[in-house]
């Protein structure tokens, strides 16, 4: 492994020397003053060089150090750190005081910079390898809900592969990417996809790929100040992951961890459904009948007259439904499917191993793992495998050469979902309670079998079992990072990253299906390259005992290169052949997305008497995405962190022993996306909305055709820019039982870059333009309670609450709101005056005083146009998490909250029409509409039913207002319960140096007003659009048993 | 030191090959995207042109599938033709097909009527005059007061003024006549390539070009309008010069390939969402018309049914192969019409001999067209219209048009223009007693440009139709 990693080293770097001569061996203990217990892995370094290990589980060190140095540094989590000067001696025994304030604790921050907590002006949380281990997640953005304060993060299905949105302290910009840059050990990496159409599968986003046992920590940066130097790609914060790495620990050169866990998912929560009245309209059985607005089954039995030369025999297993009272009457109950019985039990097993090491001169870490999940939904698949590789060895005593590659392989068999009549949702919800679907899909004669004799909507199991959506991802991540340490106070780091992945997928539809009847074949190739490199120099001088000045300057280069192509056979000639060549009507589209940037930046930090921090920093990037003279714009950042506890008065007092204020701003700029300055003609589609995805496919048969674009180019574009102010404070009281963080936040964009829809007169659909202004603020509240800490009990309560604000102040001129996703009539738009995301549909004719308008029969009356009529975006959210601790067993618990926002319950409109849902079971039950006779001006007292005749019309939310469709989504919910035991102690002698067995349920308990689904969805997945719920798949709840082992 | 000195030049060396390389690496050019050309030959646009007329913005889309509908050739059972059935139609629908009249279809007109007067190519900028000409009439007619004068200038003027449907009609008239005037230029002999309805051949654009001219004349009947004096007299000097046989109509084949196929074929496919109108099933099995073969599906032997204002999900006739085959054309203007139009001008003009002459022609070559004719039927026609004169005449000339244009749009501006000469009754459960006159204005063009005229309510007529001229 030593080898390997030497010979990485090579590969990039020809500087070799030879070790240096001049050395003394020295050794050491490294002991806690708290219980006087050795402490292991602990790291100690020799200023100013590479040179370092770890203590070992004993506590003790060993090596050589170059006689020229003298000063070592020992560091260790939860300890304070000590500079030591060797002077004379060659044994060390070493003290080390507890850090109760987490004084001196670490994060990394922008560029992969480490810095103590105290020195930062702006706020940053940590969510550590055992949190994320033990949730269970298969997706890491997961594994962070309901743990981090200002983060939003939204599980858009239950769905074995689907995407997480993850929003930072709101949205900041209008049509572009609102989730934060990921990072992996210092290079940014892509976590792309994830958008759904409203009518394809349940994609997943990129950073599923990663294995979450790889984590050593992420930190999340959040705002304008935090993510300064990352710069224009971090303008909606930044997602930090550290991976785990190798040590340097005499007498114990591998280490290997084996985490395994079993998982078994069910479908939570469920829209009710009716049982009483069967197939058919009119209060009259239909075989093959849309909607279920027949018969009441209480008053009806089965016949099987004439049953050998019925049509439908295979379709209506149970016979034909005939009232009670008629003569060929079997007189047996009719019976009742419950639709849910469709769905499994999921089932994840997840296995990783890690072999890690090292010695004096190199370390290394190996990992490799599997994880498979078999979704709730049948034939819904998701697999993962990551190997991962990484290592460090020191070239003397000045150099230093790390570098990883991490390789992961993800497949996913996806199902069709959402609106889409192929969708199983779609088909599930919409079966009349008398239909069996599981009574096979396929009639003798090959024809589909469904509800409605094989048209409309697919059976659910037809399209779980015949339309097959697979892809596969292969991705490799990879960088090497040389530093160099000049003097004690100088060193340069270069480090140069690359994230590869190439994704192939083919979406099969069978001939019969009804999203298209003459099936189809899409296949798609992606690949995807981001390369990134920075060059730093990094200054850290103190200039007498007061002051400190850490200097850096940097230089970055990125390059993001996408491509796709794709292939389309819009029929499918021999059924279930599945192939590009095997149809009349065969199409292919190529993208590219290629942009590159550069940069300049600078970070200067000068500290006082370790009690005032003053930083500021600065920007200058270069984007392509602009035109020439546009496309260089420089940003600043100036924060200010004042630890006020460290005043003469103040200093060591019991009762607050920390407090700091700290106060930033900033500014973020954004380029544009690719190729909009300019105008194109383009290889026509022509659809429309009711046809698409069919359509006419150029070329024309002997004549190309092109079309001008729909999107006017714009040569005058500037980059975007966002305003960022954070005001805050951490205290520490009582030995640091009870923790306090409080930020304000103000964001504010301007000259926003977004897609805007203009007059289709102009000749043109849309333009981009630096038009919106957008303002976001929030306070964020964390809280650590300790109230108990001994050594056999320990409990910790963290909870955090935020609350955001967020409104559009412009979109551009004219126009007042804007399409974000959505059907025709119910839409999320970004509407000025109002926060970002609202929903858009019809509301009932109203008066002034907001009271109905009804006809003069008493029934309400449709508005026909479209409103605002609510805000998807919560009021507040709020984790609370326990950690209780008796000796080697600790329970955690967390609750999620999200009071307010909305969602659309496109599902229950649709089936209030189709005389499904559990509402339309009261359709003979009189109905009072509190209002105004409109004719009359009187109150009204004429009750009504909500009777098929009305729900086909303005009554349901399908052809009607949705208005009454737009639920709360609020939930309180048990996010995870974990119990774990830890046979560490028990095994200290053995050869096993830690053993956890744990127990996690996610998403145990779900309180919510909302009627469908878990609300905790969104149709259009990891998009800009959440709160829509369109026969979205359900969510679900977990069940895990896992263990820990190390040895 | 000389082991330090190596390194400092190495790690100079990295600044340098970093910071030199900036120039080139924040390259510009790199913004062009490189799977799209900035420029496209015109017989290219001209295809996407004539496809574009076909499947978007007269036989695609919303337009002609609503006012069928609405003229109760075809019935909506589902999703927004079922509401369009109860004459629910608002603003939010319209956007798919407004856009893509002015951002799709007439922008590429537009584009290639400007390129081919830039290049001085009269037979490009003749045809994109016919072209736009349509499309305009096709636009205006549902929406009365559209941006003509002031549109399709992109960034110069993203807010284009509404022109009165007066000033579009005098522009309609003015690009015909230029059409006219480019066909038959002297001396000219400009190859047109990517022609997909007439290869090329521009004596069939001319013919259609007056073949429009008649229609839209005749759209302005009830005005006596300054700008189209006599609507009747203008039609009938224009038709000799238009077609004369049903092969020169004017029409977009499309093809049995699915990607190639009719637009209702296509909509019936994935949709559905449309069965055949008992009302128009009626008056086939009335005439016992032998069309009824082509323009439905028979669910027996000669069973056909529609859907009446009570329909409760019954099985229904389907759009049959005239006009919901893969292959099914489209037209924009074709000889039946024309010899309807002569029909009744002729009949206006007091002269019912030629009214009849040219009404048999039509309903012949109507006949023809589908495949459908025989003596029989079309002698026995003849013959019982022997006596007809009169008032049921007229009515009878323009229930014939009405059949001959089975699922086209300009059904729609004959019944209007001739204030229901057909004498359909309006869906009694809809709360209006009447079918409605125009379309709403779309909700993207009302939200991004503050000229949209507000119109109250999708019963107010448009210019033409309102009887009176706009002054």
């Amino acid at each position: 492994m030593r080898k390997f990693t030497i010979f990485l080293a090579l590969l990039f770097f020809v500087g070799v020397e030879g070790l240096l001569a001049q050395t003394r061996v020295i050794t050491g203990t490294v002991t806690s003053s708290e219980d006087k217990q050795p402490i292991p892995g602990v790291t100690v370094v020799v200023k100013g060089t590479t040179i370092g290990v770890n203590t070992n589980q004993d506590g003790k060190f060993v090596f050589s150090v170059p006689t020229k140095y003298d000063l070592l540094v020992f560091s260790y989590v939860g300890m304070k750190m000590k500079e030591v000067n060797i002077g004379t001696q060659s044994i060390l025994d070493i003290v080390m005081d507890p850090d109760v304030l987490n004084m001196d604790e670490i994060v990394v921050t922008a560029i992969g910079v480490p810095r103590e907590t105290k020195a930062l002006s702006y706020s940053v949380q940590n969510v550590g390898s055992d949190e994320i281990t033990k949730s269970a997640r298969t997706d890491v953005i997961n594994s962070m809900q309901g743990k981090v304060s200002d983060v939003q993060i939204i599980n858009s299905a239950g769905v074995a592969g689907a995407s997480s949105y993850i929003q930072i302290r709101g949205a900041q910009s209008i049509t572009g990417n609102n989730q934060p840059l990921f990072v992996l050990d210092g290079v940014p990496i892509s976590n792309s996809g994830g958008l759904n159409t409203v009518d394809g599968v349940a994609m997943s986003n990129r950073a599923i790929d990663i294995n979450p046992d790889d984590i050593e920590s992420i930190s999340v940066l959040k705002g304008g100040a935090a993510t300064a130097l990352y710069g224009l790609q971090a303008a909606s914060g930044a997602v930090i992951i550290t991976s785990k790495k190798g040590k340097s620990t005499p007498g114990r050169k591998i280490s290997v961890n084996f985490n395994t866990y079993i998982q078994f998912d069910q479908v939570s929560q469920l829209p009710e459904l009716q049982t009483k009245y069967g197939q058919g309209t009119k209060g009259k059985w239909a075989s093959g009948g849309r909607t279920s607005w027949g018969p009441r089954l209480d008053t009806c039995s089965y016949s099987l007259a004439g049953w050998d030369t019925y049509a439908w025999k295979e379709y209506d297993v149970d016979g034909k439904i005939v009232s009670k009272n008629d003569p060929n009457a079997t007189g047996a109950s009719i019976r009742t499917y419950d639709p849910y019985d469709f769905f499994e039990t999921g089932l994840t097993t997840n296995n990783s191993l890690s072999i890690a090491g090292g010695g004096e001169v190199s370390t290394f870490y190996f990992s490799f793992s599997d994880n498979q999940s078999k979704g709730v939904i049948p034939n819904n698949k998701f697999r993962r495998n990551t190997f991962k590789i990484s290592g460090d060895t020191k070239l003397g005593d000045k150099f230093k050469i790390a570098g990883s590659a991490n390789y992961m392989i993800t497949a996913g068999d996806r199902i069709q979902q959402g609106s889409n009549t192929s969708g199983v949702m779609l088909g599930l919800l919409r079966t009349p309670p008398t239909f069996d679907n599981s009574a096979g899909y396929i009639t003798t004669t090959g024809a589909q079998r469904s509800y409605r004799h094989g048209t409309g909507y697919d059976n659910p199991y037809w399209t779980a079992n015949m339309n097959k959506y697979n892809d596969q991802v292969n991705r490799l991540i990879g960088n090497v990072q040389l530093d160099y340490f000049t003097t004690k106070w100088l060193s340069f780091t270069y480090r140069v990253g690359i994230d590869w992945w190439g994704r192939k997928a083919k979406d099969i539809l069978a001939v019969g299906s009804n999203a298209q009847a003459s099936g189809w074949v899409h296949e798609s190739m992606e690949n995807n390259k981001d390369f990134n490199s920075d060059l730093m120099m990094t200054i850290d001088k103190d200039f007498g005992k007061d002051i400190n000045l850490k200097v850096i300057l940097g230089h970055n280069m990125q390059q993001h290169y996408y491509y796709l192509l794709n292939g389309n056979a819009n029929d499918v000639v021999i059924p279930e052949y599945y192939n590009l060549n095997n149809s009349t009507a065969i199409s292919s589209t190529e993208q590219t997305n290629k942009i590159r940037r550069a940069g300049l930046y600078g970070d200067v930090e000068v500290s006082w008497k370790n009690m005032l921090y003053l930083s500021v920093t600065g920007r200058n990037d270069w984007s392509t995405t602009l035109p020439q003279g546009k496309n260089s714009f420089f940003y600043p950042s100036v924060g200010l962190g004042w630890i006020f506890t460290q005043l003469p008065g103040l200093k060591d007092n019991k009762v607050l022993p920390y407090g700091k204020v700290r106060v930033s701003y900033a500014v973020v700029a954004k380029d544009a996306p690719a190729y909009v300055t300019s105008n194109y003609f383009l290889q026509p589609f022509l659809t429309d909305g009711w046809l698409n995805p069919a359509g006419i496919i150029f070329p024309w048969p002997g004549n190309i055709g092109y079309t001008a674009s729909d999107i006017l180019g714009n040569p005058d574009l500037k980059p975007e820019k966002t305003n960022t102010f954070e005001v805050g404070t951490d205290l520490k009281f009582i030995n640091n039982r009870i923790g306090f963080s409080y930020t304000y936040f103000n964001n504010k964009g301007k000259d926003l870059i977004l897609q805007v829809p203009i007059a289709a007169s102009s000749g043109y659909l849309y333009q981009y333009m630096n038009a919106a202004s957008m303002t976001t603020y929030g306070h964020e509240i964390t809280l650590d309670i300790v109230p108990i800490k001994s050594k056999n009990w320990e409990w910790d309560i963290t909870a955090n609450w935020s609350l955001i604000r967020n409104e559009v102040l412009e979109l551009a001129p004219g126009l007042n709101s804007l399409f974000l996703n959505g059907f025709t009539n119910s839409e999320v738009r970004a509407t000025v005056g109002q926060p970002y995301r609202t929903f858009w549909g019809r509301d009932w004719k109203r008066n002034s005083a907001g009271q109905l308008l009804l006809t003069d029969d008493g029934y309400p009356q449709m508005n026909p146009d479209m409103v605002a009529l609510g805000n998807i975006d919560p009021d507040w959210t709020a984790g609370i998490g326990s950690n209780l601790r008796w000796r080697d067993l600790s329970l955690y618990v967390l609750f999620d909250i999200k009071v307010g926002g909305k969602m659309w319950n496109g599902t229950r409109g649709a089936l209030d029409y189709f005389g499904t849902s559990e509402g339309t079971a009261n359709r003979d039950v009189p109905y009072l509409y509190e209002g105004i006779i409109e004719s009359t001006g009187l109150a009204n007292t004429k009750t009504v039913l909500q009777n098929e005749a009305w729900m086909a019309g303005d009554g349901s939310g399908f052809n009607g207002p949705n208005v009454d469709y737009l639920e709360d989504a609020g939930w309180v919910r048990l996010r995870t319960v974990t119990i774990s035991y830890s046979f560490t102690k028990m095994l200290k002698k053995s050869f096993i140096k830690g053993l956890d067995v744990y127990a996690t349920g996610t998403n145990l308990w779900l309180s919510t007003k909302y009627t469908g689904i878990d609300p905790e969805t969104n149709l259009t997945g990891s998009d800009n659009a959440q709160g829509i719920d369109y026969f979205n798949m359900p969510g679900t709840r977990s069940y895990t048993v896992g263990l820990t082992l190390a040895f | 030191m000389k082991k330090i000195n190596i390194k400092v030049i190495g790690v100079l060396f990295l600044i340098a090959l970093t910071l030199g390389s900036c120039k080139k690496w924040i390259d510009t050019d790199l913004n062009i995207n490189p799977d799209a050309p900035t420029d496209a030959p015109m017989g290219s646009i001209l295809t996407t042109a004539e496809v574009n007329m076909g499947f978007v913005t007269v036989g695609g889309n919303d337009y002609v599938r609503i006012t069928s509908i609405w003229l109760q050739y075809v019935h909506g059972i589902a999703r927004q033709s079922e509401s369009q059935t109860q004459y629910i139609l608002s603003d939010g629908d319209m956007s798919g097909q407004w856009n893509d009249n002015y951002g799709v279809s007439m922008e590429d007109i537009h584009t290639l009527l400007q390129k081919a007067t830039a290049a001085n190519h009269y037979y490009y900028k003749g045809i994109a005059e016919v072209l736009l000409a349509n499309a305009l009439g096709v636009t205006t007619d549902v929406w009365n007061q559209i941006p003509y004068s002031e549109a399709f200038q992109g960034a110069a003027n993203l807010q284009p003024k509404f022109d009165s449907q007066e000033a579009v009609y005098t522009a309609i008239f003015k690009l015909l006549n230029q059409a006219i005037q480019d066909f038959s230029v002297e001396g000219f002999s400009g190859e047109v390539t990517g022609d997909i309805i007439y290869g090329g051949d521009v004596t069939l654009w001319m013919k259609a070009a007056y073949a429009f001219k008649a229609r839209y004349a005749l759209h302005t009947m009830k005005l006596n309008a300054s700008i189209m004096p006599s609507p009747f007299d203008t039609a009938l000097a224009a038709l000799p010069h238009a077609f004369s046989d049903n092969a020169e109509d004017l029409q977009i084949n499309f093809q049995e390939q699915y990607d190639k196929s009719n637009p209702l074929y296509l909509f019936m496919d994935n949709r559905g969402d449309i069965v055949m109108d008992s009302v128009f099933i009626a008056i086939l099995t009335g005439h016992q018309d032998p069309r009824i073969a082509v323009f439905a599906t028979s669910l027996g032997e000669n069973l056909y049914v529609g859907a009446g204002w009570n329909y409760a999900g019954e099985d229904c006739s389907l759009p049959g192969t005239a006009v919901a085959n893969p292959d099914s054309p489209v037209p924009l203007i074709t000889n039946v019409e024309c010899h309807f139009i002569k029909a009744e001008c002729s009949f206006k003009k007091g002269d019912e001999a030629a009214a009849k002459v040219s009404l048999f022609e039509g309903l012949k070559a109507s006949l023809d067209k589908f495949g459908v004719y025989s003596d029989l039927y079309f002698q026995a026609y003849q013959a019982n219209l022997a006596a007809v004169s009169g008032a049921p005449l007229y009515k009878e000339i323009m229930m014939q048009k009405y059949i001959a244009l089975f699922y086209q749009a300009e059904s729609y501006n004959d019944w209007r223009r001739t204030d229901n000469a057909i004498g359909l009754v309006a869906n009694p459960n809809a709360g209006r007693s009447e079918i409605p006159r125009r379309f709403p204005y779309a909700n993207t063009e009302k939200t991004a440009n503050a000229n949209t005229p507000v119109v109250s309510d999708n019963w107010q007529r448009v210019w033409w139709d309102a009887g009176t001229p706009s002054k």
